[in-house]
Parts: C-alpha cells; sequence; structure tokens
C-alpha cells in the first residue's frame, strides 16, 4: 500500500465520519413534535361527530382516572348513546414517561367495557376487540370505532407531515 | 433564486456574465463553480454545506475508483461505497418521512420525527454525481483531476435546480475545453427568452386557471377537464420552459446540453411521448439502470419485471408518496400494453395515437397534482361525470371561455410547427432578422413586466 492509498483510505473514512456527525447533527436540530391541533384535526375529521359528545374533565377522570391539569393537551369523545362504544381519546404528555402510565389507564378502560358488554352486547364487544391503541411520545391515540384504522392512518400521517 | 426571477435576470447573470468573460479562459470554470455556490447558497445557506460534501465525497471517489482500475484492482466495492453514500443523502433528505410514515404503519413503532425542507436540486446532482461514479467505474469517461471543474459539473448553476441531467460522459471534454462565441451566446440568449416566455407568459397563467379551479367548492365534469388541461399544459410549459433557459444560459457559458422535451404531447404513443419528455431522466434510467438489470434483452417475464422496477423508481423519484410510485407504475404497465400489444396499431394512426397518447397523460397528471392516492381517484371520477354536480356548471364554463385563448396558444406552441419556425430564424446566418429581434424583445419585455406586476411565479419540479 503506497502513500496515495493510505490518504485515500483516510480521506473516506474522514468522509464517512463527517456524514455522519453531519446527519447526527441535523436530526439533532430537526426533531421536532407535530402541533397537537393539527392531529386532532385530522383524528376528528374520520369521526362521525354528530353521532358523539365531547367529554369534560370529569369524565376523563371517571373513565380513565386522570388528571387534566397533569397532560399537556387532550381530547375525549363518547358515543351519544349508552349502548354505542364508540370512543375516542388523544392525548398529549407534559413530561417523558408519562404515556406508558397514559397507555395503562387505557388498556385499564378497554377491560372495563369488555367487562360491561360481555354476554349482552356481541356487536360493541367486536368493536371494543377492535380498538386501536398507538403511542408516539408524546402522543398516544385510543380509538374504539368501526373507522379506527382510517382514524390511526391519520394519526401517524400527521406524525410525519413535513411542518 | 430562480431564473424567472428579476434579481436573476438583471443582477446575478449580468454579473456573472461580466466576471465569466473578463476572466482568462483557465479561470472561467473557477468563476462559475463560485456563482453557482453563491446561485445554490441564495435560497438555502445551510445545505450549500451538503452541496460542498457531494462534490468532495464524489470527487475522492472518482479518484479511488480510477486507480483501482488503473492498477486492476477490483473497484466495485468503491463503487457500491460511493453509489451507497449517494443514496442515503438522496434517502434521508427525501424520502425520510414517507419510510417512517410506512413503517410506523406496518410495524407500530414511532420513529423520530424530523423536519427539513428538501435540499434543492438534490435529485438533480445526485443523479449526476452517480453517474460520474459509474462512467468513471465502466472506463467511459476519464476521472476528473481537476476539483474545480468536478465542483462545475455537479453545482453548475444552469441546470442544478430542475435539469436536464448531464451525464458525465458527455461533458467531461467540455469542462476541459469549450468553443464560446459570439453566435453560440446569441443562440443561447434566444433559448432564453424562449423559455422565459414558456414560463411566464404561458405556465404561471396556465398554473392560475388550475389553482381557479381546483378552489371551486364543487367540480362538474367540464370544470375537472378545465383544472386537468390546464395543469396538463402548465407542467410542460414550466418544465420544458426552465430546461430551455438552462440550455440557453449553458450556451451563454460556452456549453451543449441536450435539450430535454421534444414535443412530447404530439407523441403518438406512451412509448413515443417517454422519448420526448424529461430525455435526460429517461436516458438516465435506461443507461444506469434499465440496461445493468438486463433491459429487453431477457426473457418476457424478466424484462416486464424490469420495466415495473424501473417505471416505479422513476415515479418514485418525482416525489416521495405513493401517488407519484402509482403514477409510475402507470405508465410501466401502459409501456409494456404498447411494447406486447398495442404498439402496431397506435404509431400508425397518427391523429388517433395522438388523442390515446394525451387522453392518458392527462389522466397520469391528475396522480400527479393531486394530494393523495383517493383524491386522484375523485378527480378522474369527476372527469367522467362520477360524483360530479353536473356535466357543466357555471364556474367550469367560465374558466373554460376565459381560457380558450391560452389553451389554444399552449396547443400552438406545444406542435414542432412554432418551434420549426423560430428554430429556422435562429440558425439564419447573421444572427438575427429584425422581425425576430422584435418578437425576442417583445416576449422578453411583456416577461419582464408580468415578473414585475405579478407575485405568482410558483416552480413545479423545484420540489424534485
Amino acid at each position: 500500500m503506497n502513500r496515495w492509498d493510505i490518504i485515500l483510505r483516510l480521506a473516506k473514512v474522514l468522509l464517512a465520519g463527517l456524514l455522519v456527525v453531519m446527519l447526527a447533527g441535523l436530526i439533532r436540530g430537526s426533531a421536532w413534535n407535530p402541533d397537537f391541533d393539527v392531529l386532532e384535526a385530522r383524528v376528528e375529521a374520520q369521526l362521525p361527530l354528530d353521532q358523539l359528545e365531547q367529554g369534560d374533565e370529569q369524565l376523563l377522570r371517571r373513565l380513565y382516572g386522570l388528571n387534566a391539569g397533569d397532560l399537556k393537551n387532550w381530547i375525549l369523545y363518547t358515543a351519544s348513546d349508552n349502548m354505542d362504544v364508540e370512543e375516542l381519546l388523544l392525548v398529549e404528555a407534559s413530561e417523558e414517561g408519562q404515556v406508558s402510565r397514559l397507555r395503562e389507564a387505557v388498556e385499564k378502560r378497554v377491560e372495563t367495557q369488555k367487562n360491561h358488554f360481555e354476554g349482552y352486547g356481541p356487536e360493541q364487544l367486536k368493536l371494543i376487540e377492535k380498538h386501536v391503541i398507538r403511542e408516539s411520545e408524546p402522543y398516544l391515540l385510543f380509538v374504539i370505532s368501526e373507522n379506527a384504522e382510517a382514524v390511526k392512518a391519520e394519526f401517524v400521517k400527521g406524525l410525519y407531515e413535513e411542518r | 433564486m430562480v431564473f424567472s426571477s428579476i434579481v436573476f435576470i438583471f443582477t446575478f447573470l449580468p454579473v456573472t456574465i461580466g466576471a465569466y468573460y473578463l476572466a482568462p479562459g483557465r479561470m472561467r470554470n473557477g468563476i462559475l463553480l463560485l456563482a453557482s455556490l453563491f446561485f445554490y447558497a441564495w435560497g438555502e445557506p445551510v445545505y450549500l454545506f451538503l452541496m460542498l460534501y457531494s462534490i468532495l465525497f464524489n470527487y475522492v471517489m472518482g479518484v479511488d475508483i480510477a486507480r483501482k482500475r488503473e492498477k486492476g484492482r477490483r473497484a466495485g466495492i468503491s463503487l457500491f461505497f460511493g453509489v451507497l453514500v449517494n443514496l442515503l443523502i438522496l434517502g434521508f433528505f427525501k424520502y425520510y418521512g414517507f419510510l417512517a410514515e410506512n413503517l410506523e404503519a406496518l410495524t407500530g413503532q414511532a420513529f423520530p420525527q424530523l423536519s427539513f425542507s428538501l435540499p434543492i436540486g438534490l435529485s438533480f446532482y445526485t443523479f449526476q454525481s452517480l453517474s460520474y461514479l459509474v462512467d468513471v467505474y465502466r472506463g467511459k469517461a476519464k476521472r476528473q483531476k481537476n476539483i474545480l471543474s468536478f465542483g462545475l459539473y455537479i453545482s453548475m448553476f444552469p441546470q442544478l435546480v430542475a435539469g436536464p441531467i448531464v451525464q458525465y460522459a458527455d461533458i467531461d471534454a467540455q469542462l476541459k475545453s469549450r468553443e464560446e462565441s459570439v453566435e453560440k451566446f446569441g443562440q443561447g440568449v434566444q433559448y432564453f427568452i424562449w423559455g422565459l416566455g414558456k414560463k411566464v407568459l404561458l405556465a404561471n397563467n396556465l398554473g392560475a386557471v388550475h389553482e381557479a379551479v381546483m378552489a371551486l367548492p364543487s367540480l362538474s365534469a367540464l370544470s375537472a377537464w378545465v383544472g386537468a388541461l390546464s395543469y396538463t399544459f402548465q407542467i410542460y410549459y414550466d418544465f420544458s420552459g426552465y430546461s430551455d433557459m438552462a440550455v440557453g444560459l449553458g450556451k451563454m457559458f460556452g456549453f451543449e446540453l441536450k435539450e430535454n422535451f421534444a414535443h412530447p404531447y404530439c407523441a403518438r404513443s406512451i412509448t413515443q411521448f417517454w422519448r420526448r419528455w424529461h430525455i435526460s431522466l429517461g436516458s438516465w434510467f435506461r443507461e444506469y439502470v434499465y440496461i445493468p438489470l438486463g433491459g429487453n434483452r431477457v426473457g418476457i417475464w424478466r424484462h416486464i419485471l424490469n420495466l415495473l422496477l424501473v417505471w416505479s423508481l422513476t415515479g418514485l423519484w418525482h416525489g416521495a408518496s405513493w401517488s407519484f410510485v402509482v403514477w409510475g407504475l402507470y405508465y410501466g404497465v401502459l409501456l409494456i400494453l404498447e411494447k406486447y400489444l398495442l404498439h402496431r396499431v397506435t404509431e400508425r394512426i397518427p391523429v388517433l395515437g395522438t388523442i390515446y397518447t394525451m387522453l392518458l397523460v392527462i389522466a397520469g397528471w391528475v396522480f400527479f397534482f393531486s394530494p393523495t392516492l383517493s383524491e386522484a381517484v375523485r378527480y378522474l371520477g369527476a372527469m367522467v361525470g362520477i360524483g360530479v354536480t353536473g356535466i357543466t356548471d357555471d364556474g367550469g364554463m367560465y374558466y373554460l371561455l376565459t381560457s380558450l385563448i391560452l389553451f389554444w396558444l399552449s396547443w400552438i406552441f406545444a406542435t414542432p410547427a412554432a418551434a420549426r419556425i423560430a428554430k429556422q430564424g435562429m440558425e439564419r446566418q447573421n444572427g438575427f432578422t429584425p422581425l425576430l429581434l422584435a418578437t425576442h424583445m417583445g416576449i422578453f419585455l411583456v416577461a419582464v413586466a408580468y415578473l414585475i406586476h405579478d407575485t405568482y411565479n410558483p416552480f413545479l419540479y423545484f420540489r424534485f
């Protein structure tokens, strides 16, 4: 191996390293979270809002045991009719690690609903079992709906859409 | 900075031309390189580093590949590394969001959300870098020893933003020595004015019609057709106008860039259309993807697979979304059908062939301008009367009647007749005839007036 071979090899290693540094810097500088409002509008567009009711802080506490003051942003919809099970919860966590606690609360809610409709509400039970929980820091999405997959797809799209 | 802007026409270009021709011959590539880097940095100073990196990296890889070849050593790994890094950069900036979105939908695994704009011209200069590495590897061109000349090949402002994509072997000799003359400069000015007119007078006005139709609260079949037709002509004049300006600017500095369009809307088949539309991209894919895959010298099924692969990549090159992949595959399937079933029919019946081609091309552009696949399908439905308010409506009728002259002019200038007359004029001895001089001055002045008066000056191929 002569002098030029060594210089070339060194140049390639340096250039590869420079690329890694450049891309890493760009990733750090570009990391962002989409606006909650954007995600909210996207998921709401996939649901029949006229058949749903927007939930308040009390309902959030009653259904999930969550304190609204601990969350950065949230939106809750539940079915207007007691015999329906459609539900949407979209939350933006206010601190790191909160999303996993939110997930536990949502899973508990799913179990409660399953127990509630088991035995006498086969259609509702089927829908509950098709529920979607999707977390992507700092957001968590929970949907029970015929349209759950479309809601999830819109949520994911909103996460990566260019700012 | 875009060519069709006051700052480019009245400041950047005259200063660059002045500096270029005042400098001694050996310094001219350096002057042009500096001007190109300034041109690039004008819009996005941050990505100037990426451009400089790309120049340095590909220069080093070119040296490495050439040295290994000279010494009879295997250069394949070096080529692979060079191609990989170029594709990594392109993939990171252009396809990260698309990839992350699809992987998350598939696996449920969250990826970091990133936000950065696509570096201008990245798709174009990455393809030029790949062309250089492969041409050196194949021995089709010698490695460029002068880093300034190599930097100029990657960053040359006339074709940096929207092509044409120049294959290295085609420009290698011109980087070393090229003929600059008053005649060539004059031809360059004519090309530039012609392109400016296409862009500012036709494409921008067609774009305004398209946007107005898209903003209508509901569509009739007629308004859907007016919207699609205006976009069909807009994208042609936008892109071919920019390519003409690029060819013209190249000539002003002594370069001969290949023309990128050859009256695609007069093609008698889709096969012919793609030999006439964005010729440099088609040539690139043929040279560096299709032929290495075996081209048509393989069995029928392998050939079909090759075509589908090349066309899905062509679609993806245009943008990071499934709409573009479907658009590419749409053409892949049409080309396969023509190759094996229809080709003898379409090219033998001139008028019918052109109508058939235009209908399919217009339908193809719907995938291009629609934000999502479902929107594209809905729009195509509207064009055949599905899900519309009626066959005609007031909005559609208004835009059709007010754009009739624009559509008519757009069609006339898309045919070879108008270009033939202009070219004959260009080739006459002693440069301009008074009529041609007046015509070009007229186009230039009206275009400049439009640029000063009108703020609407989009450029469709920027995002690619």
